[in-house]
């Protein structure tokens, strides 16, 4: 029998899957997005086709394929874990407003005023302690402790290079200013603190009792005591400059091939049943809205001292940061 | 099919797959703002940061290539050469580790000693990667002529004749050890999680990534990339060298095949030596993973869970194998037979993508696939993975099919020729099956390699179904049972069509220098 070489592109063209209805570029956890996807999927009978970040690419990955995909768009919707790259989308023209009926509820400061971008399901930095190792009078209550040479060598955080570290440590030179913060990054250097390959390793290498305590996300913190670990989580820096608080962001993107599903699905995301979801969910959500009920483990957000950051100026002055944190600590 | 017609599709798959993605990375380098420039150069290559980061992956590269070599050139003579208990099982079990990612047999050795540093990152890559030079090695001891063995134990004694054949098979062990370095070098996963206690080991693939995430510095990724692409690609030069060394020196059409060597006392030592290092490399990881899995329930659910991880893969793996068995086939023919210069330039060709950091290969193929038309349907479909893997790896399948068609004689082809068989069904019906086992061995090395791979494919949305990207997120999530049991499967999945040919042909694959 002869076989055609023709015949071998429709095989290499897609054969693996039907074309999709709705394309998701999520930086969210894998764990915690695809139910949630998956749900949408069935309420609707919109196909939908996800593609995640890997855990050290977080953000970055996605992000950049955006940019790079950008005359000629494949993607519909950006579910970002962060903010930050979700601002530089939306400067870059990547992004199309799209002003969701499903907000209606979430507090302006998590709306682009433009609409290109709506926070929710919030997560915050912060501690994970070990509790056979710190006792309840030593826990850490400053990010600055992470520099006290008292634990030198002992704690930990994900390099900030990428991922939430990286949004936390580009709030912090915009709080903080830059040479407090350089200051800050080089006495990290200098006490020593391990930096792990992401937030969950953090959290792993405490749960684990590698490490005293280190900072990450709530998610990873709830991550643990799901593992059975003795591990509890520290909001830090309430009194002072406040805990930073990281919502998801959902933006359409411009010349979006599907762009009414991909509303639609932006719609369900915003709901807030997918918040209360998340926040009942392992990844523990903190729901941006003050009407959606939480978990006894999850911090109502009017209960926490926020960090207050100009986030707009902190994605402006991103590349630089990235530049200067790469200095220091890939080195 | 005529001649012209199948070269020139050859040859332009060739370009489209291997050649094209890393000019474009190339033009993008020397390219500041759509003007020519060294701009990109200048601003990455005087940061003296560079230099310590470029130091430290020399220092991973180096190291590692050393602990595979000394593992695996004694293991490839044990087991070609010696009457060593169950060589022929070693020999078999020798590309066990491949069919695990460096970074699960960091896992594994992480959880289960604590191991962590960069020597246990060295450790890691040697002991995960020392079949590349093991099996390289073996088939080279094996083609040594016995009649100049003889002549050199006549002249010098058994010492001498030992000396002959090292000397002789040592190319191939280069070769293999080559191939590690260019591994490690370009890896920072593993250095990264084994350095996440203790001082951390950056290394120069952190450069090139973090270059890569800033909007507008593609351009000084890839001249980020350069250092460490002359050091690979002057490395695989001297592979491609030494390969054709290699095989001047040890086939010959009157080839006498050497006799198996009594080690006599020696023989307690050397199966000791082969235990240990399997045990290793490939056991003790293995027992580890299945361990942590805890029980066949969890391994049955996580393919569950991943099974269309597995498909997609498997899917794509296997398409990227047959494309580059049979374009290996093509162009290792058209080598053959061509002029030296036309040869040499397709054998560098072949190994150019190995050379090029994945990160900025998978930058090449979003710019050159994704476009309209067939392209984007490529680009959405797992034609585009297909292609990464296919040209990403295709030295291997180049180089196992170059090895299997050198010692054809051309006269069956000539013969053939003249009684009027066309080009198409000449390569189908006679150079094909005589080169049976290396073009097997050639799908082999592309499925494994595409099996395992996560940097290439991670950035394109349809390489985003993949078993390793599944394990990847699944370590930081803090899930190690579900890990061990999908790198479980992953490494059964790999082994598949080894196994298959081992049952269907009843042979072993042969992968020579």
């Amino acid at each position: 029998m002869r076989f055609p070489p023709s015949a071998l592109l429709p095989l290499l063209a897609g054969a693996c899957a039907k074309p999709p209805t709705v394309v998701v570029y999520c930086a969210a956890d894998q764990e915690h997005a695809e139910p949630i996807l998956q749900e949408f999927g069935k309420r609707t009978g919109i196909a939908v086709d996800a593609k995640f970040d890997i855990e050290a690419a977080k953000t970055v990955g996605l992000a950049r394929t955006l940019e790079e995909e950008k005359d000629h768009p494949r993607c519909d919707v950006f579910w970002n874990n962060e903010i930050l790259h979700t601002i530089r989308l939306k400067e870059a023209r990547i992004l199309a407003p799209y002003r969701s009926p499903s907000a209606e509820g979430i507090p302006p400061e998590f709306v682009d005023p433009e609409g290109f971008w709506t926070g929710f399901a919030a997560r915050a930095r912060v501690f994970i302690v070990n509790t056979n190792r710190v006792r309840d009078v030593e826990r850490p209550k400053s990010i600055r402790e992470l520099a006290d040479p008292h634990w030198k060598g002992q704690v930990g955080l994900a390099k900030p290079t990428a991922g939430t570290a990286l949004t936390h440590f580009a709030a912090l030179f915009e709080v903080w200013g830059e040479e407090k913060t350089r200051e800050f990054c080089e006495a990290l250097l200098a006490n020593e603190v391990n930096l792990a390959s992401g937030n969950g390793p953090v959290a792993s290498l405490v749960g684990g009792g590698h490490l005293i305590f280190g900072l990450t996300d709530t998610d990873d913190v709830r991550a643990q005591q799901l593992n059975g670990k003795p591990v509890a989580a520290v909001y830090p820096d309430e009194p002072e400059d406040g805990v930073l608080v990281i919502p998801n962001t959902l933006a359409l993107v411009a010349g979006a091939p599907h762009a009414e599903n991909g509303k639609k699905l932006i719609d369900y995301l915003l709901s807030p049943a997918v918040e209360r979801r998340l926040a009942a969910s392992p990844s523990a959500n903190i729901p941006v809205r003050p009407t959606v009920e939480t978990p006894e483990h999850v911090r109502r957000l009017d209960s926490i001292r926020r960090m207050e950051v100009d986030w707009v100026a902190a994605a402006r002055n991103l590349p630089a940061r990235v530049e200067t944190l790469s200095e220091i600590f890939v080195r | 099919m005529s001649r012209i017609l199948l070269r020139g599709a050859a040859l332009f798959l060739f370009a489209l797959l291997a050649l094209l993605p890393v000019a474009s990375l190339l033009v993008e380098a020397f390219r500041v703002e759509g003007r020519l420039s060294l701009g990109n150069f200048a601003t990455v290559l005087t940061e003296g940061r560079q230099w310590g980061l470029l130091g430290r992956s020399l220092l991973l590269g180096l190291g590692s290539a050393v602990g595979a070599f000394l593992l695996g050139f004694p293991y490839g003579f044990l087991v070609a050469r010696t009457d060593t208990p169950g060589r022929r099982m070693f020999a078999a079990l020798a590309v066990g580790p491949l069919l695990l990612p460096p970074l699960v047999h960091a896992i594994a050795w992480n959880g289960m000693t604590g191991a962590s540093g960069p020597g246990a990152a060295i450790a890691v890559f040697a002991l995960g990667s020392f079949p590349l030079v093991a099996v390289l090695s073996a088939r080279a001891f094996e083609r040594v002529d016995a009649r100049r063995e003889e002549a050199a134990l006549l002249a010098g004694g058994g010492r001498a004749r030992l000396a002959l054949s090292s000397r002789l098979a040592l190319p191939a062990g280069l070769v293999g050890a080559l191939c590690v370095f260019v591994f490690a070098v370009s890896d920072f996963a593993v250095p990264d999680f084994l350095t996440s206690v203790g001082r951390k080991f950056s290394v120069y693939a952190d450069e090139i990534f973090t270059r890569w995430q800033r909007r507008g510095s593609s351009g000084q990724a890839v001249a980020a990339a350069l250092p460490i692409c002359l050091l690979s690609g002057a490395g695989l030069l001297a592979l491609a060298g030494l390969r054709r060394r290699g095989a001047s020196l040890t086939v010959g059409g009157d080839f006498v095949p050497p006799p198996l060597l009594s080690l006599g006392r020696g023989r307690a030592p050397a199966l000791a030596f082969l235990l240990a290092v399997g045990a290793l490399s490939f056991g003790i990881p293995i027992a580890r993973l299945a361990w942590v899995a805890g029980s066949l329930g969890t391994v049955r659910a996580a393919l569950a869970e991943a099974r269309f991880d597995v498909a997609n893969t498997m899917l794509a793996s296997t398409l990227a194998a047959a494309l580059a068995s049979v374009l290996a086939l093509l162009l290792a023919h058209l080598a053959l037979r061509a002029r030296p210069p036309i040869a040499r330039a397709i054998e560098v060709g072949a190994l150019l993508p190995l050379a090029v950091p994945a990160i900025a290969m998978a930058v090449a193929l979003i710019r050159l696939w994704n476009r309209g038309g067939l392209p984007g349907l490529v680009y959405t479909g797992v034609g585009v993975v297909v292609a990464a893997l296919a040209g990403r790896y295709f030295a291997f399948p180049y180089h196992a099919a170059a090895t299997g068609l050198a010692p054809l004689d051309p006269s069956l082809e000539e013969a053939a020729q003249g009684g009027g068989i066309p080009f198409g069904r000449r390569l189908l019906g006679i150079v094909a099956p005589l080169a049976g086992p290396s073009l097997a061995t050639a799908f082999v090395l592309t499925f494994v390699f595409g099996m395992r791979e996560l940097d290439t494919i991670v950035l394109i949305p349809s390489g985003n179904r993949s078993v390793m990207f599944r394990i990847y997120n699944a370590i930081h999530f803090s899930r190690p049972a579900f890990v061990a049991a999908l790198s479980l499967v992953l490494a059964f999945l790999t082994a598949l069509p080894l196994l298959l040919y081992r049952l269907l042909a009843g042979r072993r694959l042969e992968i020579g220098a």
